[in-house]
């Protein structure tokens, strides 16, 4: 499962989709709206997206965690639209035959869509607004694997 | 003599956050008088059509046809072309 949408994120959905009978670990990541950054109070996240090229990263970061660590299921969905403190981003479920594969892959997988996936976040606070200064998009197409 | 002239061609830019609310548009157009251009010569063209978006001094990555592209890279109207400012997603 690979998706970028506007509606909350179904974390029960995302789980079922990466269970199977030789699954022996699931690692979840959950990056959720907080309520304050370096500068002060947040009240409420504006996140876009590049949709189409923002799939196409996911799932080239599908492929080379699955690759690399020999995955049995990989699943990554990101919100956009406007989000309340609390609510979740993101939400990446890394599922391998054992522990440390999958760990090593989800930190993997929430790094990598930091920086290849086009995606931007507006931090709301009261009646002002910013947004968050990021990181230059990088190009995934040689993903070494 | 019309076979001479030299038509002008738009090229449709798409644009993504900062950049979309400072020109208030998810699209922009840009003309160019060649049917292929430089990412680069495409930069000059839009920030001198749309001055405010050269004022924003944020830097930024062009994307053709939903890939990351160099200022060398040839782009001709056809192509799906996106100015995607510092990236914040996850």
């Amino acid at each position: 499962m690979i998706a970028i949408v506007q509606e909350p994120i179904d974390v029960n959905a995302l789980l079922r989709s990466v269970q199977d009978e030789a699954v022996g670990a699931i690692v979840l990541f959950l990056g959720t709206v907080r309520n304050n950054d370096d500068d002060g109070a947040v009240s409420e996240l504006y996140l876009e997206s590049y949709v189409e090229m923002a799939q196409e990263a996911l799932k080239k970061i599908d492929q080379e965690a699955t690759q690399r660590w020999n995955l049995k299921k990989f699943a990554a969905v990101h919100r956009v639209g406007n989000l309340k403190v609390g609510e979740i981003i993101v939400a990446i479920a890394v599922a391998s035959g054992h522990r440390k594969e999958a760990f090593e892959a989800c930190r993997f997988a929430i790094d990598k869509l930091k920086k290849t996936a086009p995606i931007w976040k507006k931090e709301i606070s009261g009646s002002s607004a910013r947004w968050v200064e990021g990181v230059m998009l990088e190009d995934n197409q040689d993903g070494n694997v | 003599m019309v076979a001479e002239q030299k038509p002008q061609l738009t090229f449709r830019v798409k644009l993504f956050g900062y950049f979309r609310e400072i020109a208030g548009n998810k699209e922009v157009t840009v003309p160019v008088d060649r049917e292929q251009t430089t990412v680069a010569d495409l930069k000059l063209t839009l920030t001198s059509v749309y001055p405010n978006l050269a004022s924003a001094k944020t830097p930024y990555i062009v994307a053709v046809n939903r890939k990351v592209a160099q200022d060398s890279a040839p782009v001709s109207p056809t192509d799906e072309i996106a100015v995607l400012p510092l990236v914040s997603g996850g």
